[in-house]
């Protein structure tokens, strides 16, 4: 077993900074630290194909018994697209719990839409399989999504 | 716009340190930092128990005051960010539960395999993550039966949308 310790900060600044201004009157300083345990690592990074969602971790491989609390890992994701124009929106990246094309408005299976630079954070307890779905921009992005998964359960 | 800063930093030593060993042989280091255009931002500390809840509702949030979006929710248009955090680490030995984290229709998460639970996160645990607003947030815990474990979950909603 090994440690790894993510740390997170959110900030922001008053809504009267003459600068990057934030969304509420007082500043904001979120800070969260932690010590996980975990029996393995694994990374790679994905094309995105337009038009073609794809698997990134399948649960069956981690666990057979989907235990709260016991089984499960953490996931962090990245587009590592880049903002580059107003039409970013064309090279998200969309997680999800289905294996189908989540583009559409309102896909319940649909979890987050993660826009070039965006990041996620969060455990995962292997209960589904995570699929990752470009929008639709007609190309493939080389290298678009980073994803990384941390395994906690001792049942891998 | 309004913008928040979130960065995160995930590091571990290599496996043959003396102290808090990794899971490599390499250290890892990973750091990343990111800017978000904001509208709103809506928290809470909640209480936990046996009982499940929905903690944020896709379609409406509070008593209903704010109405998101309605089966319409557009890819990296509607939405925001959640920030979750089990404050029960900082509590006595007897207060710290597991907080599970669900994502569709509202049910218990316990039992093993729950396809609808995302996430455990065990006392001191947080998680950051987009929400697409297209399935209701559910929490639950392994809190004894008929207990109720006060402030133990610390809640973000980070609204990037401008359709609410």
């Amino acid at each position: 077993m090994g440690v790894i310790k993510p740390t997170i900060t959110l900030t922001a600044n008053a809504s009267t900074a003459t600068t990057d201004a934030g969304p509420m009157s007082i500043a904001l300083s979120l800070s969260a630290t932690d010590s996980l345990d975990v029996t393995e690592v694994q990374s790679k990074i994905l094309d995105m194909v337009s038009l073609t969602h794809q698997i990134v971790w399948t649960h069956t491989d981690f666990t057979s018994s989907g235990a709260a609390g016991v089984d499960g890992a953490f996931l962090y994701f990245k587009n590592r697209l880049t903002d580059n124009s107003p039409v970013d929106i064309l090279h998200s990246i969309q997680i999800s719990t289905a294996d189908a094309d989540v583009d559409g408005g309102g896909e319940a299976t649909r979890l987050m839409t993660l826009r070039p630079g965006e990041f996620a954070w969060m455990p995962w307890d292997c209960t589904q399989s995570i699929y990752a779905d470009p929008l639709d921009d007609g190309v493939t992005n080389v290298g678009a999504l980073e994803c990384w998964l941390f395994v906690r359960t001792g049942t891998a | 716009m309004p913008k928040i800063t979130p960065t995160l930093t995930i590091t571990s030593k290599k496996y043959s340190s003396a102290s808090d060993a990794g899971p490599t042989t390499s250290p890892i280091v990973i750091s990343v930092t990111d800017s978000l255009d904001i509208t709103e931002v809506r928290q809470k500390v909640v209480d936990v128990s046996d009982d499940h809840a929905i903690l944020f509702a896709s379609d409406t949030e509070g008593t209903g005051i704010i109405s998101y979006t309605d089966a319409t929710e557009v890819a990296g248009t509607d939405g925001g960010f959640i920030y979750l955090r089990n404050l029960t680490g900082e509590m006595a030995a007897a207060s710290q539960v597991d907080i599970y984290i669900g994502v569709g229709t509202s049910a218990a998460l316990e039992a093993d395999a729950t396809a609808i639970r995302l996430s455990t996160l065990k006392p001191g645990e947080f998680s950051f993550f987009a929400w697409d607003l297209t399935s209701d947030i559910i929490v639950d815990s392994n809190a004894a039966a008929d207990t109720v474990i006060a402030g133990a979950l610390e809640a973000y909603f980070f609204v990037r949308t401008t359709s609410i």
